[in-house]
């Protein structure tokens, strides 16, 4: 063996340690909650608004605020889920308006961005890093059907309109087969990022992610070891240390929501029991409120997607109950995909799959939430 | 365009480079020019013709994604010389990296986490202790006399590639192995032991005929 070999080896050792980027502590950056009576305005308030339709379907949608106030909303649409011609759609609201909307990524421009062939596109989900840029992680595939797919990410300096800076995400040692992304990221104290994902192939189960703001992966364990298939977890933080995660479920023998919880920022979850709300295999969203409860939207439905409803818990997620109605359509229709954002001034936005023609966007108040259903939605009232 | 879609393009280049004189040598083409026209033409038709858009290169990286460090040097040391490839690793070596490196990377895709419970992927995020690991793996190999300086110096370019943020992928692991190398070790590792059973059958039967044979 040649000195020179050794050498070789130990300087590569030392230049590998030296580039190896050490996970800071993980701490969830949590705003304090606000007193109920400080959040509360005094008229309940709720308004819905539906958002342009280029496409013939339209599904899974995410939002974010730009630091301008404005929302902005992303959706996969085409001639159907999986066609090639499948495109990010996206959408600019402000003032309870639309202002603006346009096709934000096709195929062929993440082609061009990640050189490999892309097929289809699919879940996308917005964030604002902590310089303001806009970013987004969008489902790619590329051969087979999604449990093949892969996860991108993408930063663009004019708010949706263009984006640059794409690479894939490597999340798996298998040809990076099957991870998927769904839920809204979650912001940390240090500046990096959580990001939930999930894996499909074979069996499903969620992982945690964590990026620092140049898109390097620092971590990603599974969010979970207990036997089941839970996927798109949607993790709200209760404090510096501790979040809750809920589930969808694509158990036959088990359809209820999903619950996982972390008590270290994240670095280990472990299965908590399920929760007593029906899950149709259906998407679920979550989001701690400025007053510090949870809120949930899912289909509480043993089957199909025809009802969307509200639950919420004021004890960090050990007890849930229900809240309004948000849709009750037809057997066969869908309201579906809800997601989940707060607005500085305490608005809630929800934004979601209508009927898979296009996404409705609701905005309400926490005096809205409180007070009771006694009035069902009209039935599928058509925009 | 970035490095990692320069690395990951050309590497699939040499794949098909390395494909075509494989398929040659098994059919008997012995000497082949070192990274002769002919491994050449295929590996940049590979880069430059698109295929419905996408260079065949661009298909091929969506099908199968990057290769890694160490397989990308073995493959361009096979394409350009194969008397520079580094011997061919021994039969432990082979089972060790299949039961401590394949089965726990891959098992936990498939739900078998339970019967191994470490997710050694994981692992690659933080690599400490795969560098800790190498560390010692090596300098016992190096003391011991058990592993050439090709190896030595593959490893030392996967760290220092890892280093420089060459890949896609920020996961160590990605430098040093993927499926298509781990799968090759394996086989290697499988057919090592088949061949030792073999051995031993053959012995048997030949006693068993020597003795039928005396009976006669």
């Amino acid at each position: 063996m040649s000195r020179g070999s050794i050498a070789f080896l130990a300087i590569g050792l030392v230049a590998a340690a030296l580039s190896s980027h050490e996970l800071t502590d993980a701490r969830f950056a949590v705003i304090p909650a606000v007193a109920p009576s400080e959040t509360k305005s005094a008229e309940p308030l709720f308004a819905s608004i539906d958002l342009p339709r280029p496409t013939p379907t339209a599904h899974a949608s995410s939002m974010a605020f730009m630091h301008d106030g404005s929302l902005l909303i992303a959706w996969f649409g085409g001639t159907r889920e999986g066609a090639g011609d499948v495109a990010i759609q996206m959408a600019k609201v402000k003032d309870g308006r639309v202002q603006d909307s346009w096709t934000s990524l096709t195929c062929d421009q993440l082609e061009a961005l990640t050189h490999r062939v892309i097929r289809t596109l699919g879940n996308p989900v917005l964030w604002v890093d902590t310089n303001g840029r806009m970013c987004m992680c969008v489902v790619s595939v590329s051969y087979g059907g999604w449990s093949g797919s892969a996860v991108n990410q993408l930063q663009s300096d004019d708010g949706g309109r263009s984006w640059s800076k794409a690479h894939r995400l490597i999340l798996s040692p298998l040809f990076n087969f099957s991870t998927l992304v769904r839920n809204q990221t979650v912001a940390m104290e240090d500046g990096t990022i959580g990001l939930p994902a999930y894996h499909e192939f074979l069996h499903k189960w969620g992982t945690w992610v964590r990026m620092n703001a140049a898109g390097r992966v620092l971590q990603c364990d599974r969010m979970h070891s207990a036997a089941g298939e839970w996927l798109q977890p949607a993790v709200a933080a209760t404090s510096a240390t501790e979040a809750v995660a809920v589930l969808r479920s694509a158990n036959i023998t088990e359809p209820v929501i999903g619950q996982s919880a972390t008590r270290d920022g994240g670095q280990t979850w472990l299965m908590k029991a399920p929760l007593d709300i029906p899950n149709p295999n259906s998407s679920v969203s979550m989001i701690r409120l400025a007053d510090g409860s949870l809120l949930i939207a899912a289909n509480p439905l043993v089957t199909g997607r025809n009802v969307l409803q509200l639950f919420r818990s004021h004890d960090g997620g050990a007890h849930w109950s229900a809240s309004r109605t948000i849709e009750r359509g037809k057997k066969g229709g869908e309201f579906s995909y809800p997601f989940f954002a707060q607005s500085v001034n305490g608005m809630i936005q929800l934004s979601y799959t209508w009927q898979r023609k296009g996404i409705r966007l609701c905005v309400f108040n926490t005096r809205w939430l409180d007070t009771d259903d006694t009035e069902s939605p009209p039935m599928e009232n058509t925009p | 365009m970035s490095v990692h879609a320069i690395y990951g393009l050309v590497a699939q280049g040499l794949i098909v480079a390395t494909a075509i004189r494989f398929v040659r040598e098994i059919f008997g083409h012995k000497n082949l020019a070192r990274f002769g026209m002919e491994l050449w033409i295929p590996a940049t038709t590979v880069l430059i013709v698109p295929v419905a858009g996408v260079s065949i290169a661009g298909h091929l990286r969506g099908l199968w994604g990057d290769p890694s460090i160490v397989t990308f040097v073995l493959l361009l040391r096979y394409t350009s010389n194969p008397s520079a490839l580094p011997s061919r690793p021994r039969l432990s070596t082979c089972l060790l990296t299949t039961f401590f490196v394949s089965l726990p990377l891959y098992l936990p895709l498939f739900s078998l986490s339970p019967a191994i419970p470490v997710d050694l992927y994981s692992f690659g995020w933080q690599p400490k202790w795969i560098l800790i690991a190498l560390a010692v793996i090596m300098t016992g190999s190096i003391a011991l006399r058990t592993i050439s300086h090709r190896w030595v110096n593959l490893i030392a370019i996967a760290l220092i590639a890892y280093s420089i943020g060459l890949m896609e992928s920020d996961n160590m692991w990605d430098y040093l192995v993927d499926p298509g190398l781990l799968f090759t070790i394996a086989f290697l590792a499988i057919a090592g032991v088949a061949s030792i059973f073999r051995g031993r059958t053959l012995t048997a039967d030949s006693n068993t005929d020597t003795l039928q044979g005396a009976k006669t």
